[in-house]
């Protein structure tokens, strides 16, 4: 049940700020989705002592941020809220095959399952009872991920919430870029670690990044999708065999 | 061998059948600046194997390459190329494309090993590589990309490089290999790049014996540490893998590459080491990772 029904307050006027709220829950790092399990192959870097701080930390963050993310989970969420706009909802698995195949480390195609399946449970959760195309497609989704017709991301299921939500790929690129960057804050905040207050900096300076990416999203075509660079990728394989971890990928 | 002129600047076509108990090359098609050397008599084994050859020894501004590799069932056959292939400068801007497709039927192997690419100060590359690999056949395929060559000697003077290779099995995709290099927009030799390394190479094996012991296997075999380079290996969806080396040089890169190749070989072909026999510098950095 929407927290606006039987509530004396004006529809009209406290709508937005609902729909908002709605969205800074699925944003917050302690949205319980699992992310905070997975470094995206940060980890071997701090294996590795080249992330030791908060300098080379951001480092790490923001050219992942250019690069992989941005032609991936960045791009997917701008390809599903098209796809959905058009009503062609075929290509939204077709985006979910090619994103995920284009990962060549099996610990983050495993890791981006995990997280979409707990995501599409969670969102089941608190709008199942909506009548909207996209709750139906998001349960289309997890049947899908059930029967292995589809791999699972969690950046396509955040998509599918923020169409709903009435938002634009805009809004919806940046809002799923702060709600990856937060999670990864934090883990750098424990795993390197790094203060709060410079976690914290870290998060503030990397805003300019992510309105960026959004800006270059928007003339990216779906032949960039899961395009990558050689160390961020290889980071994640190497993962595999680190023998000490805090991380599942 | 006949020749056609093709709406490209160099155009290679070879098929393998199986024929009399062994692997003929059925059709051996080339054009414009693309060649096909004789057969190669290899060290240690029989088996049918060709160089890919491009004439004047690279490709030239704008110019667009075709090459097809069609092998049919219960053939054998190795398809590697002479030299790197080098991307020459582009002074108009033009990108040199090249689009490769690969089939491998059934009871097929396939050893397409073409050497890193090298492209030029200024140069512009794409590259589309189509692989499909039939259930119950084999493929072994290396490619790669060097940090370039340019008059100044600076590494990462080329202007972009874009290389794709779809690999299906059976029809379905099973890996989307997108690699974007924009030494205009990034800092090549820095962290998530190349990381300090020059040369960037891959294997990718597809056969239906790849399952996750046998990757942990290939981790055992390669758990040692080669100097001047950092690899991975993991499982791809379907039985396939893929091996990543960031390396300092193109010959040290293809060396450890090799290694595991011959470990596949003998593993599932049952052959020896392959001895292209293409250069000194070559078996000698083979030599020092032992």
């Amino acid at each position: 049940m929407s927290s606006m029904e039987g509530r004396t307050a004006k529809k009209e006027e406290y709508g937005e700020i609902e729909k908002n709220l709605e969205i800074f829950q699925v944003c917050d790092s302690t949205f319980p989705i699992g992310t905070f399990n997975h470094s995206y192959g940060m980890e071997t870097y701090l294996r590795d002592g080249v992330v030791h701080d908060a300098p080379s930390f951001e480092k790490w963050l923001s050219i992942y941020l250019e690069t992989q993310f941005k032609w991936g989970e960045g791009l997917a969420v701008k390809l599903t809220m098209e796809a959905l706009d058009k009503g062609d909802y075929e290509k939204i698995w077709q985006i979910d095959r090619v994103l995920t195949l284009s990962a060549a480390a099996l610990e983050t195609r495993k890791g981006a399952s995990l997280i979409a399946v707990q995501m599409i449970d969670l969102l089941i959760r608190l709008y199942g009872h909506l009548d909207a195309k996209e709750v139906e497609i998001l349960r289309e989704y997890r049947i899908r991920i059930r029967e292995e017709k589809a791999f699972g991301n969690q950046a396509i299921a955040f998509a599918l919430f923020m169409h709903m939500q009435g938002a634009d790929f805009r809004q919806s690129v940046c809002y799923y870029s702060y709600s990856i960057v937060t999670t990864m804050v934090q883990n750098a905040v424990r795993a390197i670690p790094l203060g709060q207050k410079a976690g914290q900096d870290i998060l503030h300076t990397i805003f300019g990044d992510i309105i960026e990416l959004s800006s270059a999203i928007e003339d990216l075509d779906e032949s960039y999708l899961g395009a990558s660079v050689p160390g961020v990728e290889l980071a994640q394989i190497r993962h595999e065999t680190t023998v000490f971890r805090l991380f599942m990928s | 061998m006949k020749t056609y002129t093709y709406p490209c600047d160099g155009y290679t076509e070879i098929e393998f059948t199986y024929r009399g108990g062994r692997t003929v090359a059925s059709k051996r098609v080339t054009g414009g600046q693309s060649k096909l050397s004789a057969p190669l008599h290899l060290n240690h084994e029989d088996t049918l194997a060709f160089f890919l050859i491009t004439m004047g020894g690279g490709f030239v501004e704008g110019e667009h390459y075709k090459t097809f590799i069609t092998s049919h069932e219960k053939t054998h056959a190795i398809v590697a190329s002479q030299a790197p292939t080098y991307v020459y400068k582009c002074n108009d801007g033009k990108t040199t494309v090249q689009d490769v497709k690969v089939k491998v039927a059934k009871d097929a192997v396939l050893e397409y090993l073409p050497d890193d690419v090298i492209p030029y100060g200024n140069s512009k590359y794409k590259q589309v590589t189509k692989i499909d690999v039939a259930k119950g056949g084999s493929l072994l395929y290396t490619d790669g990309i060097t940090a370039g060559w340019s008059m100044n000697h600076k590494d990462f003077q080329y202007r972009y490089a874009h290389m794709v290779s779809k690999i299906t099995y059976g029809g379905d995709l099973i890996f989307n290999d997108n690699l974007i290099l924009d030494p205009h927009a990034f800092q090549m030799a820095e962290l998530g790049l190349f990381e300090g390394y020059k040369n960037y190479s891959s294997l990718v094996v597809v056969d239906e014996r790849v399952n996750a012991k046998l990757v942990e296997e290939l981790q055992d075999f390669n758990n040692l540490s080669f100097p001047g380079a950092i690899m991975g290996i993991s499982r791809l969806e379907g039985p396939a893998l893929v091996i990543r080396v960031l390396g300092a040089s193109l010959n040290s890169n293809r060396a450890i590459l090799y290694r595991s190749i011959d470990w596949i070989r003998q593993k599932f072909y049952g052959l020896p080491h392959l001895d292209l026999r293409k250069d000194e510098a070559f078996d000698n950095a083979l030599n020092a990772i032992g």
